[in-house]
């Protein structure tokens, strides 16, 4: 194998991707920018969740019970209402996805037995239900249980069973420390197989691959040499991308740097490879690009964990996700970054990652062998 | 409405600061094979595109079939028929869909359509190619193709840039063909081209280079009028050194190779048996010289060495 | 303005369309095979928590609380370690998202009425689980408490007439009550595929045709922009629509998720829709010279403008700065738009104040690109 060739094909990508501002654009400031709108913008965090509040008893007791939601930090009351109806139009229109009604007896009736309420939550946003009924539970069993020890006249706080928590990897709670890694994973999964799929793709549709055929290159050093460039805009990226998590928004960086720069460049070369064999095999940059967006950048959006968990779905689709290469590298990104997880814990990942590399790798000069 | 197809005056074309067109000016008549000569870069293309209204001038008038280019192309466009440089047919489709396509932007009458499209398969015998997709077709086919839908809406004036590059020579014997019989039927051509064999059969012939026209009129007249000096054509063993030789004798304008002949041209004053006497006696000659008449090729040529002094 | 010609448009479009087998496959099945991945995988429900105990008390109280905790369906206790080193590593590998220790003298201490503490470690690189999860916990605590405080008050009967009565809340879960995250997610994922769709392959057509020189043929023809425009917009429009109704027989047939409202609705907007989403390609198309281009350009549109309409992230979550970005995005209504259609089944009326704005969207994005999109190369 000539070097020299392949640093001549290389050297040619480098000057076609200089010289085309909008690839440019793409390889390095959109990452950046998905950076910022990951760490400003987004957020799976649910806080102040609107709520409208109907209060038909207006009493001490309402007011009291009204403000326990409240002052939780869970709840924001956007809106009072007069009637059901005006509820159920909050709710229709999106403005409201929590209600409280106090019926007109609520003070009688805790003198009595039970005292209900009724409370409604709009299912249709799943994300932030979930929350409402946890939350909401809590806050009314707490409340209860202030009631009992303020009757009886004992300190409720010496009868609780309370639970101390440590949030592990994540104290403050940040959903950016969860999603910035993942992110930085989907970038590269992105660059990979989008970037690359098209810019081969389109030397098939010039003829200019053809060309490249004819000369005695051989395909292993042409598959090198286009892939080389995007391999160092692709660790840039990482490193970049990192760096702004870490340094603009405290994403932790507990691990060591050496794993992280082998087990991206191993994933690197796994999603090039793989991005390249789609080119090869779809010879149309139409048909690249919506090949790629399906094989590659959707399972690395929905498959890999990066915004949701893989444990929680279905064992058929777990499966599947075992041959998501996006997969293993956002465990082992979370694993440096958050856990300070060191070779032991991230081996049986980084050894899938080198498994993911290899077959593509072999597939991707095969099928071009195949198709000259 | 006078008989002119096409009048221009003063076109000019700049890209940034670059002059592509600068200054030209002509008129074509009604039914009048009017060639555009000059080498990759003069400004052909830009000027067709300038008259077909896909480009807008810098400066200058132009008039084709009676409409103003800068203010009413759209107008123009109902009347024209234009086959661009790359022929650009639909690849993916038949032959007979990207008849019927253009028929239908140019909105033609369908039993008109249906008769002109025979013709069409008739005349040209790719009958066979009907429902063939067009990046199946061998190249002359294609061209012929992309001809064909410039004119079979009958326009009035038909722009054809470069229409034989690349074309084997029976094709662009019948290509030429039918450019004729179009100037017959009183349709205008105005046909760019590097290849000077056609600029031959043009009525008459612009010569562009560097954005200016070096010389206009009817071929022969052209050569005869503007040409200076005389061409002798002789054979000899070592073409490229008796060029080498020729050019630095006095009195010789060019010397210009051609296979294993060397065309040699002389200047008015020059004495010939003198030049060619210097010239035997250090290169053998195959061939005596044959003074013969000169070629558009030479006048062009010569035309360009004069502009480059 | 000529029928004839935009027909003419549209019958080319077509035809070549149809010859390119690869792309027609894919066009179909690509939608039907996001829905499917999307429908399985995007899930926020927080269930079967994999939990560890360990019980240094083994009392009935700690016995107590590890029942209460593995009958609600939140946790489920896969792991008894012996020691804390030992979950330490459970929860290192991620074989546990929650570690709870019930720490020895625990009964003696709620005996005692000193308070009991439990020691608990979540897992919170997803905060949001996370702190889903200390919610449910902290609930499953606060009823334990309560029952044992009342226990204890019945036992000192002296106490019995303090008891005060409790606050129920019946919680109604309106339009989904399962809270099945599918039926959230699923609706969404329809102008997710209807953005890629249909703004990719129109700015693609238009941008094909100035690669391949045919643009210039067409331009020099009497053709008008928008018979064009019409004439290319015409089959996408059509391929939207298959794809609109291939994911909604996937969606209600197969993952059953609830179709209440309109299916007119749904269509009449969707087309409302996909006229922004075409204009915006036809505006790319004009910015791009090649289909690399234009395939990049709409690669940046589409990345932010879905992850910032609401189909995954709250909008109602973000800083208020970017919340009025999102009203330009014309992806922001129709997630909501279709959202409701289907899982509350509204009417017009109270979707107007999404249906509005969309269009003024789509009035925005057509005169941006017609502006543009001029019948000149140059």
């Amino acid at each position: 194998m000539s070097f020299t060739r392949v640093i001549a094909v290389a050297r040619k990508e480098t000057l076609q991707i200089l010289r085309d501002p909008r690839f440019l654009f793409l390889a390095f400031a959109f990452p950046v920018v998905l950076i910022f709108l990951f760490g400003y913008a987004i957020t799976l965090d649910v806080r102040e969740i609107p709520t409208v509040i109907l209060d038909r008893s207006n009493s001490t007791h309402s007011r009291q019970l009204i403000r326990s939601f409240v002052n939780s930090g869970y709840f924001s009351e956007i809106a009072r209402a007069n009637s059901e109806k005006e509820i159920t139009e909050l709710i229709d229109r999106g403005e409201a996805a929590f209600a409280l009604i106090i019926p007109f007896d609520f003070a009688e009736q805790l003198q009595r037995d039970r005292a209900p309420v009724l409370t409604i939550a709009d299912g249709s946003d799943a994300n932030t239900s979930q929350s409402i009924v946890a939350y909401s539970r809590r806050i009314l069993t707490d409340y209860n249980l202030k009631r009992v020890g303020s009757a009886i006249g004992i300190d409720v706080s010496k009868m609780r069973v309370t639970a101390q928590t440590r949030f592990w990897y994540n104290q403050e709670l940040d959903s950016r420390h969860f999603l910035v890694p993942g992110l930085i994973a989907l970038i590269m999964t992105t660059l990979g197989a989008l970037l690359t799929s098209l810019t081969v793709a389109r030397e098939w549709e010039r003829g200019t691959m053809e060309l490249l055929i004819s000369t005695p290159i051989k395909p292993v050093e042409l598959a090198l040499g286009k892939l080389l460039p995007f391999y160092v805009i692709g660790m840039f990226d990482l490193f970049l991308s990192s760096a702004v998590a870490v340094i603009i928004f405290d994403v932790p960086f507990r691990g060591s740097l050496v794993l992280l720069t082998i087990s991206s460049s191993l994933f690197l070369a796994a999603v090039l490879s793989m991005g390249y064999m789609i080119s090869v095999v779809t010879r149309s940059q139409q048909l690249a690009y919506q090949v790629s967006m399906l094989a590659s950048f959707l399972p690395g959006l929905l498959l890999s964990g990066f915004l949701f968990p893989i444990s929680s779905m279905p064992k058929a689709i777990q499966i599947i996700s075992l041959a998501v290469p996006g997969r293993y590298l956002i465990d082992i990104l979370r694993g440096i970054f958050l856990r300070g997880a060191g070779l032991d814990i991230l081996l049986p990942n980084l050894l899938a990652l080198a498994g993911f590399t290899a077959l593509f790798a072999i597939l991707a000069v095969l099928t071009f062998r195949r198709s000259v | 409405m006078n008989d002119l197809a096409v009048t221009v005056e003063n076109l000019r074309r700049k890209f940034g600061s670059f002059v592509a067109v600068d200054g030209v000016s002509f008129d074509i008549g009604r039914g009048e094979i009017f060639g555009f000569l000059g080498p990759n870069g003069a400004g052909k293309s830009t000027t067709i595109r300038m008259l077909c209204g896909l480009l807008r001038p810098t400066s200058g008038e132009g008039r084709v079939a009676g409409f103003d280019i800068t203010r009413q192309p759209e107008k123009i466009k109902t009347r024209i028929g234009y086959m661009s440089q790359k022929f650009s047919l639909y690849r993916t489709i038949t032959v007979e869909e990207n008849l019927d396509f253009y028929a239908g932007v140019y909105l033609m009458e369908r039993r008109h359509h249906r008769d002109r499209k025979d013709e069409f398969f008739r005349q040209t015998e790719l009958g066979a190619f009907r429902n063939r997709v067009v990046s199946s077709l061998p190249s002359g086919a294609r061209q012929l193709l992309a001809l064909f839908c410039a004119i079979q809406h009958r326009p009035q004036i038909v722009f054809l840039d470069e229409p034989t590059a690349g074309v084997d020579p029976t094709a662009r014997r019948y290509f030429w063909d039918k450019i004729n019989s179009l100037a017959d039927e009183g349709i205008t051509v105005f046909v760019t081209t590097h290849y000077l064999d056609e600029a031959e059969e043009c009525d008459r012939v612009a010569m562009i280079f560097e954005g200016k026209i070096a010389a206009i009129g009817a071929p022969a007249e052209l050569t005869r009028t503007r040409f200076k000096g005389r061409v002798f054509r002789l054979g000899v063993e070592n073409p490229l050194q008796a060029r080498s030789l020729a050019l630095t004798l006095d009195g010789v304008n060019d010397a210009v190779v051609f296979g294993s002949e060397l065309h040699l041209t002389l200047g008015d004053a020059a004495n010939p048996d003198t030049i060619f006497r210097q010239l035997e006696s250090r290169v053998s000659f195959a061939d005596a010289p044959v003074l013969i008449e000169p070629t558009l090729e030479d006048l062009f040529v010569s035309l360009i060495g004069e502009e480059r002094r | 303005m000529s029928f004839r010609r935009i027909l003419t448009v549209l019958t080319k479009e077509i035809q070549e369309l149809l010859r390119d087998r690869k792309l027609v496959m894919i066009v179909l099945i690509s939608p039907v095979v996001q829905l499917i991945i999307f429908g399985y995988a995007a899930t926020y429900d927080v269930n079967n928590i994999p939990t560890a105990l360990i019980d240094h008390d083994h009392s009935v109280a700690s016995r107590e609380i590890r029942s209460a905790l593995q009958s609600s369906r939140y946790f489920d206790i896969k792991y008894y370690p012996e020691s804390p080193g030992e979950m330490t590593e459970l929860l290192e590998r991620g074989d546990i998202w929650v570690g709870i220790e019930i720490p020895p003298g625990f009964a003696e201490d709620i005996a005692a009425r000193q308070g009991a503490e439990i020691g608990v470690i979540i897992e919170a690189t997803n905060s949001n689980s996370a702190s889903i999860t200390a919610a449910y916990l902290e609930g499953v605590l606060e009823r334990f408490s309560r029952k044992s405080l009342l226990g204890f008050l019945k036992r000192n009967q002296t106490m019995t007439g303090l008891i005060p009565a409790q606050v129920e809340s019946s919680l109604r879960i309106w339009y989904n009550p399962d809270l099945e995250s599918r039926n959230f997610n699923v609706p969404a994922v329809v102008v997710q595929i209807l953005v890629v769709m249909t703004l990719l392959l129109t700015s693609m057509s238009i941008v094909r045709e100035r690669e391949f020189g045919t643009m210039e043929q067409l331009v020099v023809t009497p053709i008008r922009s928008t018979e064009l425009i019409i004439g290319k917009a015409i089959p996408y429009g059509l391929i939207g629509i298959i794809d609109v109704a291939l994911i909604l027989a996937v969606a209600v047939f197969y993952f059953q998720v609830p179709l209440v409202g309109s299916l007119a609705l749904l269509f009449g907007t969707a087309i409302i829709f996909m006229i922004s989403t075409m204009a915006i390609g036809l505006l790319i198309s004009t910015f791009s010279t090649t289909q690399q281009q234009a395939m990049i350009s709409a690669f940046f549109f589409m990345m932010p403008a879905i992850l910032l309409s609401g189909f995954a992230f709250p909008i109602e979550n973000m800083p208020e700065s970017i919340q009025y970005l999102t009203y330009l995005n014309p992806l922001r209504y129709y997630v909501v738009i279709i959202r409701s259609i289907f899982l509350k089944g509204v009417g017009i009326g109270p979707l107007l104040s999404e249906i509005i704005p969309l269009t003024v969207c789509g009035f925005v994005a057509l005169t941006l690109a017609a502006l543009r999109f001029r019948k000149r190369i140059r």
